[in-house]
């Protein structure tokens, strides 16, 4: 991932904004990390803020600038976990094949992913739980969702 | 002086409607936001967490 990341605001505690500028145009980005139930998990949000009021992700945005988005978000993860290095943050895909280019992704940069946070995943077992395991790049498995903490 | 205000006031209007179009848009992500929040926590409520 050697694109230069777009340059963010994190505009409140738990809020960061970027624009993304690529062949669609500009499109308004907006990350957001929630306290879940679980003290100390926070989950990842990400969407667009398009001007027309619709939202997409990653998956769909296709503004041809993928990687630059990307190296945002892992920017924006950086600087969010150095503020928190003790919180796990949690994401998945809103849809099962948006989780599929999520664990793709995480395969495809794990060796630099790993250097900066721990990685773990979910998988689904036969009686409907869900086991945290370490995330495996090789697996053939599906993760349900992901988490990352930073190292210290 | 008519110009000015007439201006003045499209200027205010289109300001206000894009205030509105940002606004609904911060809306509906939060929405979109609170939907995957829930579906997150339902899924850590049923989560053996590694030790």
């Amino acid at each position: 991932m050697s694109a230069e990341p777009y340059k963010y605001n994190q505009t409140d505690t738990i809020r960061y904004t970027f624009i993304s500028n690529g062949k669609k145009g500009a499109i308004n980005k907006l990350v957001e990390f929630s306290e879940t139930s679980q003290k100390g998990i926070f989950n990842f949000g990400f969407g667009d803020l398009n001007f027309d009021g619709t939202i997409d992700d990653i998956a769909n945005s296709n503004n041809g600038d993928l990687v630059g988005v990307l190296s945002t978000i892992v920017h924006i993860l950086i600087d969010f976990t150095n503020q928190h290095k003790e919180y796990n943050i949690v994401f998945t895909g809103s849809t099962l094949q948006r989780t599929k280019i999520y664990q793709q992704i995480l395969k495809r940069h794990y060796t630099n992913f790993s250097k900066v946070f721990f990685i773990t995943g979910l998988t689904q077992m036969n009686d409907e739980r869900y086991f945290e395991e370490d995330f495996d790049p090789n697996t053939l498995n599906t993760y349900i969702a992901f988490f990352i903490k930073r190292k210290s | 002086m008519n110009n000015t205000k007439n201006v003045s006031r499209n200027t205010l209007k289109k300001n206000s409607d894009a205030t509105l179009i940002v606004t609904k848009s911060v809306e509906r992500t939060e929405v979109i936001f609170k939907k995957k929040l829930e579906k997150v926590n339902e899924i850590l409520s049923k989560t053996v967490f590694k030790k």
